[in-house]
């Protein structure tokens, strides 16, 4: 397990962060929710950015807590509101990782930094959006790290920009031996690149499931009010009022299509979990 | 520790053009027959920008990416006093060297190993002042830290000010004040001068850790 995140506890005055999660070695795991679910602080808090009333993060088995500096040569980090200074430039970035990191892989830096058209001598702040995401990952992965922790890495990015960042992501996962926690509210970005994911809602993990199953056994089925009343529902796991009647959402949706051919049944995407989960009955 | 050290270095760079206009600033001054206010400048510009790098640190969220390095909270402000320190050093070098040059401006006229002892003891000076202002660069942001520093200057002159008409013989005790120092043994002011300069420079760093051991970002 590269990350284990045990027991977390957090109180604010109107949010409480409670979490569990693992990220197992050669898994890119998601961490999925709305605006203000806990996504940020669930990573501040694996960061050591926050103070936790209780709970342990281990990285690659040590605790971060007694190992707190040693195993951030393992871990590669993008932030959604923060990086390098935007008074500097490449060039510095450059000179500053070279002196940080003992891995750090200069000359591939710079080759990638080329190949995506990222100025050398032009200050950060006068980056695109586009040019600061990619910036901020092709630094995260330029020291052979062994987890990657992303904080929404392609917010606020047009879908090239987005595509170039997940492929980038994709082919750092070729390596063996490397993991991923990634954390976005952009669903597609996470259908294509995940192995399993947390669903965060208030500050507690609603879901976990593996794509695989999420997308092949999770199902959405329409019924009016009358198919309700005599609907099966012991796979239904979460259910929405909706104008024509009801929205729910079952794990076992081969078991409907076999039963139920009458009622309208679809294939869930990640945001219809989303949507059963957070805004559903239990 | 390295890799911080760089950072801040290329933050300073960023002023290069500030810096060398300032520096010619102080030296147009000890031309000027305004030796120690040049000298002074001096320092105290190069503590000012030493210090100055925690605000950019604090620019954009930067701190949560600075701490995702690896660099723990203590080896952070460890760091920024060591940067404080060499920028001191550097800061005391080049006034050196802007008094050396100003004197060949003028003739040999400037009593240079007086502007050493000047220079050592404003040195001195200008650390005990980044012992004040690092902990409150830490702290607060960069807006808070200039408005706490207008208020502790503010309450400075308020105090002089306000002994001057509460204290009728405030003048003569300025006098007896200066004249006790006058009487201390040199070298035990000098020793003297240089204990309380670590000490409160080391205490301000401890200050400065627990500060920043205590925060969130």
């Amino acid at each position: 397990m590269l990350l284990e995140v045990k027991g977390i506890k957090k109180k604010y005055k109107d949010f409480q962060l409670d979490v569990d999660l693992e990220v197992r070695e050669g898994c890119v795991t998601g961490l999925i929710g709305k605006n203000g679910a806990g996504k940020s602080t669930t990573f501040k808090a694996i960061l050591d950015l926050i103070k936790l009333d209780s709970g342990a993060v281990f990285v690659d088995g040590y605790d971060i807590k007694t190992d707190n500096v040693n195993y951030k040569y393992d871990i590669g980090v993008v932030l959604a509101e923060s990086g390098f200074s935007g008074y500097m430039t490449i060039k510095d970035v450059v000179a500053i990782m070279k002196a940080t990191y003992p891995r750090f892989r200069k000359e591939q830096f710079i080759s990638m930094c080329e190949h995506f058209k990222l100025p050398f001598d032009k200050k950060i702040k006068e980056f695109s959006t586009g040019m600061k995401a990619k910036l901020k990952i092709l630094t995260a992965i330029s020291y052979n790290a062994k987890l990657l922790i992303l904080d929404e890495p392609t917010a606020g990015l047009d879908v090239i920009a987005r595509q170039e960042v997940l492929d980038m992501l994709r082919k750092y996962m070729e390596q063996p031996g490397r993991s991923i926690l990634i954390s976005s509210h952009i669903s597609s970005d996470l259908e294509g690149l995940c192995d399993d994911i947390y669903l965060i809602d208030n500050g507690k993990i609603k879901l976990y499931e593996e794509m695989d199953s999420l997308l092949t056994n999770y199902g959405v089925i329409k019924v009016n009010e009358e198919q309700y009343v005599w609907l099966d529902k012991s796979y239904i796991t979460d259910v929405m009022k909706e104008n024509y009647g009801y929205k729910c959402l079952t794990n076992q949706v081969q078991y409907y299509v076999e039963n139920c051919p009458e009622v309208v049944i679809e294939k869930a995407k990640i945001d219809d979990v989303i949507m059963l989960k957070i805004l559903g009955n239990n | 520790m390295k890799g911080l050290l760089v950072k801040d270095l290329r933050i300073m760079m960023t002023m290069k053009f500030s810096i060398v206009f300032l520096i010619l600033f102080s030296i147009v001054n000890i031309i000027d027959n305004n030796v120690s206010f040049g000298v002074g400048y001096t320092l105290f510009l190069a503590i000012t920008l030493a210090v100055g790098t925690c605000s950019y640190d604090k620019l954009d969220n930067g701190m949560q990416h600075i701490l995702t390095l690896p660099v723990s909270r203590k080896l952070y402000v460890v760091e920024k006093y060591v940067f404080v320190l060499l920028a001191s050093i550097a800061g005391a070098i080049l006034a050196i060297v802007e008094v050396v040059v100003a004197n060949a401006f003028k003739s040999n006229m400037i009593n240079l190993e007086e502007q050493l002892i000047c220079i050592i003891i404003m040195f001195g000076i200008s650390l005990l002042a980044a012992a004040v202002m690092l902990p409150v660069n830490i702290k607060f942001d960069a807006e808070k830290s200039k408005i706490f520093r207008l208020i502790v200057i503010g309450m400075i002159v308020v105090v002089i000010v306000l002994l001057q008409y509460v204290t009728e013989d405030f003048m003569s005790i300025v006098y007896e004040i200066t004249e006790i120092v006058n009487g201390i043994d040199i070298d035990l002011l000098k020793v003297g001068g240089g204990v309380i300069v670590v000490v409160g420079f080391v205490v301000s760093m401890f200050i400065s850790i627990k500060i920043t051991e205590k925060m969130e970002y």
